[in-house]
């Protein structure tokens, strides 16, 4: 019982960091860079070369 | 078969219906594969929990761990937050579920198991080996990249540029194998012929070995796994039932110590093979499959699952038609190729008084006369088409994002130092901005005219930009196009250009 209250804690605290990181990245430009670089593409970085 | 076998084989079925879906839903731009490009809409901006290359001409969503290995690229400037988000949110869900349900590569390592050879049983040395993956998440993903982006300012994405086999078979053989990407061929080089040798190893091997890219390279299975204690939707194990027999470990194909830990898929096969009904497979408290004995399903339960089914087929016919139809970058990529097309139509009509002029169509292809088009340069200046007639004309398509790109500046600097009163350049940035040109053009010291592609990609429209880069266009005194090819560039290939284009 102590086990599970433990690993639930670990959860939301886990739960609060992701969604906390998720905004971080979006007003610090990061979610854009991920759209940026998913569609200019560098060809070595896909093995092209 | 019985009918309970065949209820039961069922229930294995829906798992492999699960993964399909979520293949075709990564990859639902169908019209990649038939046109040979890759899909630039905003989906992008997410990340698909599996491993799917964004080079895949299917893709519609963001690989996450070419992500993460864009962002420790960018780390020396911005702190990706937005990737390790998505990675622990989808670790705290899913954990290793991913890799069982959700993963395009696992499907595809399953589905090569299946053809029927002799197969090689996990033991002490495939336990070892498992651990590999995290080695591999520690040099390549994390150790090349950081190095390289911190310290020579590049960006090298370890594990996509030198291992990655799903990013091998779903975007360069994805994108080679479709005839209007002839020119990929040109960039094919020692990279590419180690990355397709680690590929047809580990299909081969896959075929023997049970997932054995999951269980030994695989770094963002070592990313979930970290997860797997904590996930939400996976198997459960209770251990008040449990007579610690281990008919689940020894029946599971992964290198388990016990069933929920790292090494688990939660694939949930062990759940009928325990004698005890221990083990299911849940959703916080939600039973999403116990151990079957034969009863039938209650009434409430099958309308549930019925009603889910047909919300996900429905979700899937509207990405398909969402994906290949109506978005807006389908829209701009068929307006892009119709206002070329008029402009060739409108040049090539009987009132253009220099009927010589009017036979070179407009185009962006070796022997069309480029569309002119002007752009304001980092230093003020302004580059056009139409003002360098009477020079060879030399275009480059960079990034900062891009390392081959990056790399080859110095050589463009050192070809123009050489020829700068007779020839025009200029590098021109995309207009999908990550770190500021600006900025990294002023610390580089590079002294080349350099441009920002408008917001509308009037350059890149103009001279045929793809989605892959560099890309480097050079045109003759006359705005001719005499070379236009994608990857990176060498000062003797440079030189020889300008011979031809001066020659012209």
């Amino acid at each position: 019982m102590k086990l599970m209250k433990k690993e639930n804690i670990i959860r939301f605290l886990l739960l609060v960091i992701a969604v906390a990181f998720i905004i971080l990245g979006i007003f610090n430009g990061s979610a854009k860079a991920v759209l940026t670089k998913a569609v200019i593409i560098c060809s070595e970085c896909i093995g092209l070369g | 078969m019985d009918k309970k076998e065949t209820l039961k084989s069922m229930r294995s079925g829906k798992r492999r219906l699960i993964q399909v879906y979520a293949a075709l839903l990564y990859n639902a731009h169908i019209r990649g594969f038939i046109k040979g490009n890759i899909y630039t809409g905003n989906t992008k901006i997410a990340c698909v929990p599996g491993l799917n290359c964004y080079s895949c001409p299917g893709a519609v969503g963001a690989c996450p761990l070419g992500a993460l290995q864009n962002a420790l690229a960018s780390s020396g400037k911005t702190a990706g937050f937005y990737v390790f988000g998505i990675l622990i949110l989808y670790g705290l869900i899913f954990g290793r579920t991913i890799c069982g349900y959700l993963c395009p590569f696992g499907l595809i390592q399953e589905l090569l198991y299946k053809i029927p050879t002799p197969k090689i049983r996990k033991g002490k040395v495939t336990r070892i080996l498992s651990y590999l993956k995290y080695v591999i998440l520690a040099v390549f993903v994390f150790g090349i990249t950081l190095w390289f982006g911190l310290y020579e300012k590049m960006t090298v994405p370890g594990f996509c540029k030198y291992i990655c086999p799903a990013g091998t078979l779903e975007g360069a053989v994805g994108l080679l194998s479709n005839p209007a990407n002839s020119e990929y061929f040109d960039l094919l080089g020692i990279i590419f012929a180690r990355k397709l040798i680690i590929m047809i190893f580990l299909i081969i091997l896959c075929i023997f070995c049970f997932r054995a890219f999951c269980r030994f390279l695989c770094p963002l299975g070592a990313i979930y796994s970290l997860f797997n204690r904590f996930n939400i939707i996976g198997v459960k194990v209770d251990t008040s039932k449990c007579n610690g027999c281990n008919a689940c470990v020894r029946n599971c194909g992964m290198d388990v110590h016990r069933v929920g830990d790292h090494e688990c898929i939660n694939c949930g096969k062990c759940v009928d093979i325990c004698s005890q009904k221990a083990i299911s497979v849940k959703a916080g408290s939600i039973t999403l499959k116990a151990h079957y004995d034969g009863e039938v399903v209650g009434k409430k339960r099958q309308t549930f699952e019925r009603i889910t089914q047909f919300i996900a087929l429905a979700v899937l016919i509207f990405a398909l038609i969402w994906f290949n139809f109506l978005d807006p970058s389908i829209k701009k990529e068929n307006e892009a190729i119709d206002l070329n097309q008029e402009t060739i139509m409108q040049d090539s009509s009987e009132n253009n008084p220099d009927k010589a002029e009017a036979e070179i169509p407009i185009g962006y292809e070796v022997g069309c006369k480029v569309k002119d088009f002007e752009i304001k340069c980092m230093d003020g200046e302004s580059f056009s088409v139409a003002g360098s007639v009477g020079k060879p004309v030399f275009i480059n398509l960079w990034a900062t994002y891009c390392g081959p790109c990056v790399k080859e500046l110095p050589i463009f600097e050192e070809f123009y130092n050489k020829h700068k009163e007779e020839i025009a350049l200029v590098a021109v940035h995309s207009s999908l901005i990550d770190d500021d040109p600006i900025e990294y053009v002023n610390e580089s010291g590079l002294n080349i005219p350099f441009a920002i592609d408008s917001e509308d990609d009037t350059v890149w429209n103009a001279v045929g930009g793809s989605s892959t880069i560099p890309q480097t266009i050079v045109l003759d005194k006359n705005g001719v196009v005499i070379y236009n090819k994608l990857g990176s560039i060498n000062l003797d290939l440079l030189e020889a250009l300008y011979t031809q284009a001066v020659g012209e």
